[in-house]
């Protein structure tokens, strides 16, 4: 299952259960959205294949690779150990949860 | 040019199946006759692939009504064949089957061709509605569907059939010494998109590489090719494994899309120095045996080849003659049994540490199938390669 939430310039797709090839349909469709940042939030997701991660690098090319841009929040147990072992770390900023970083970026913006 | 069209579907003389029966049956209900046929018009003859009512399976092309349906190209109805001056001598009326009422529709393919009809017959004279009618035409437009779906998926599969041949021909190039090597390889479709390699080089080291391409399709398994070609090449001329690795990488970003990649491990074992050396690129832990027992796990130290440019890490241990090493790929580590539990590292290092070296591999291969459910396909290809120091 995918969610869609869209604030201001930010778009936070939550998944829950597989996110496997059947998913990654219904998670191309939003590509269409320009947000500043995306969020991808994983917490729920208890199975990832090699096509999710695939849709992922997708969504990296849309914001020109730029880590920034791309959050992946909450990862947990298999779904940690996958992206851990393709260094996904590496590509996309990684969060513990979709909480902290909100409220890390808002601290930014209050500060400007 | 029919005859062709009709030759390319390869229907004629094949044994009756449900659905084409069905539709006939259904012909038969909706204009309230005995008889339907789904009749195929041939040089000579006409075949019926689907006959409700009758019991004959062909007839001779002159005295057929469905070859004038073929010849004119548009629907005949006949409400009373005894008094039409066509049909009224026609054996078909005089004799069996006694036809009286005769409604048939062209089976009209996409590039034109009429094959035969979808017709409705009956022993009494009738008068169909335009609703009926219509019912026909549709019914026969679904025949031609089903005719054209059986086609295509028939030249898929010989398709497939043939790159797969052509694939296992082009991985030819291995070389597993059975004294020291085994492997396994479970596809979970008809492609593989998992790969093992494995080659000896001049001076007695050996490589070998596990990979695993995303998706298990004909495009995962043709991306296999060019890895095979790089990987044996610059091995045999004893090319350094980092080069292999980042040439394989290179050739991989530059081919692939940007949702394709390919995890892989790629290892070179030097007896003469008891040294091995790991590239593991986005795949899991390599496991390596002690001959005490002890375990040591080599991990990924790099994104999966394909992605980005990135130089996999080479992780050098040392090794001795006892020692057994273990590369797989994620397949092995997402087999679930019913309750969707994953085959665990746990339980491979288990299975590998639990009975005698020599029953490992055979040990490890019993553990995941035990642990699958039943009946249930695999995940993902799953591959698994035992060297022997």
């Amino acid at each position: 299952m995918l969610h869609v939430d869209a604030r201001q310039d930010t778009v936070t797709l939550t998944i829950d259960g597989r996110f496997d090839h059947r998913l990654v349909v219904e998670f191309k469709q939003v590509f269409a959205m320009s947000p500043r940042l995306w969020i991808v939030d994983l917490t729920w997701v208890d199975y990832v294949d090699s096509s999710a991660l695939g849709a992922l690098l997708l969504l990296r090319e849309l914001v020109g690779n730029d880590p920034q841009r791309v959050h992946l929040c909450g990862a947990c147990g298999h779904t940690k150990a996958v992206l851990t072992m393709a260094k996904f770390d590496r590509l996309f900023k990684m969060c513990p949860t979709v909480r902290s970083m909100r409220f890390a970026d808002d601290q930014d913006h209050d500060r400007r | 040019m029919r005859l062709a069209t009709l030759d390319s579907f390869a229907i004629l003389d094949t044994p009756p199946e449900d659905s084409f029966d069905d539709i006939a049956k259904l012909a038969a209900s909706i204009l309230s006759v005995p008889i339907a046929l789904i009749s195929l018009v041939d040089a000579d003859r006409q075949w019926f692939k689907a006959r409700y009512g009758l019991s004959a399976t062909q007839t001779p092309r002159d005295i057929s009504f469905c070859s004038h349906v073929v010849a004119e190209r548009v629907p005949l109805i006949v409400t009373d064949a005894s008094v039409d001056v066509r049909f009224a001598d026609n054996p078909l009326v005089i004799g069996d089957p006694r036809i009286r009422f005769y409604a048939g529709v062209p089976l009209r393919t996409e590039n034109g061709a009429v094959l035969g009809t979808l017709c409705a017959i009956d022993h009494r004279a009738r008068e169909p509605s335009p609703q009926q009618l219509d019912a026909l035409r549709v019914l026969a437009g679904h025949v031609v569907s089903l005719f054209e779906l059986r086609r295509a998926h028939a030249r898929h599969e010989r398709e497939s059939t043939a790159a797969r041949r052509l694939l296992q021909r082009m991985l030819q190039r291995n070389q597993f010494d059975p004294d020291h090597v085994r492997y396994a390889i479970q596809l979970a479709g008809r492609f593989g998109g998992d790969v093992v390699f494995g080659r000896t080089l001049d001076d007695g080291r050996y490589r070998w590489l596990v990979g695993d391409v995303t998706g298990h399709t004909l495009a995962s398994a043709l991306v296999t090719i060019p890895i095979s070609m790089v990987f044996h090449a610059m091995t045999q001329k004893s090319l350094p494994l980092e080069a292999v690795v980042e040439t394989m990488d290179t050739q991989l970003r530059a081919q692939l899309p940007v949702d394709m990649f390919f995890a892989a491990t790629v290892c070179e074992l030097d007896r003469a120095r008891g040294t091995i050396a790991i590239a593991n690129a986005g795949a899991p832990e390599v496991v390596v045996c002690r001959r005490s027992g002890a375990i040591e796990l080599v991990g990924s130290s790099a994104l999966p080849l394909g992605i980005a440019p990135a130089i996999a890490t080479i992780h050098t241990i040392a090794v001795a003659p006892g020692d057994r090493i273990y590369v797989f790929t994620d397949g092995l580590l997402e087999v679930r049994n019913a309750l969707g539990e994953l085959f665990e590292l746990d339980a491979v290092c288990h299975a590998l540490t639990s009975v005698a070296p020599a029953a490992a591999f055979d040990a490890l291969n019993a553990a995941w199938r035990a642990h699958a459910t039943p009946g249930q396909m695999l995940e993902d290809d799953l591959a698994i390669v035992e060297v022997l120091v």
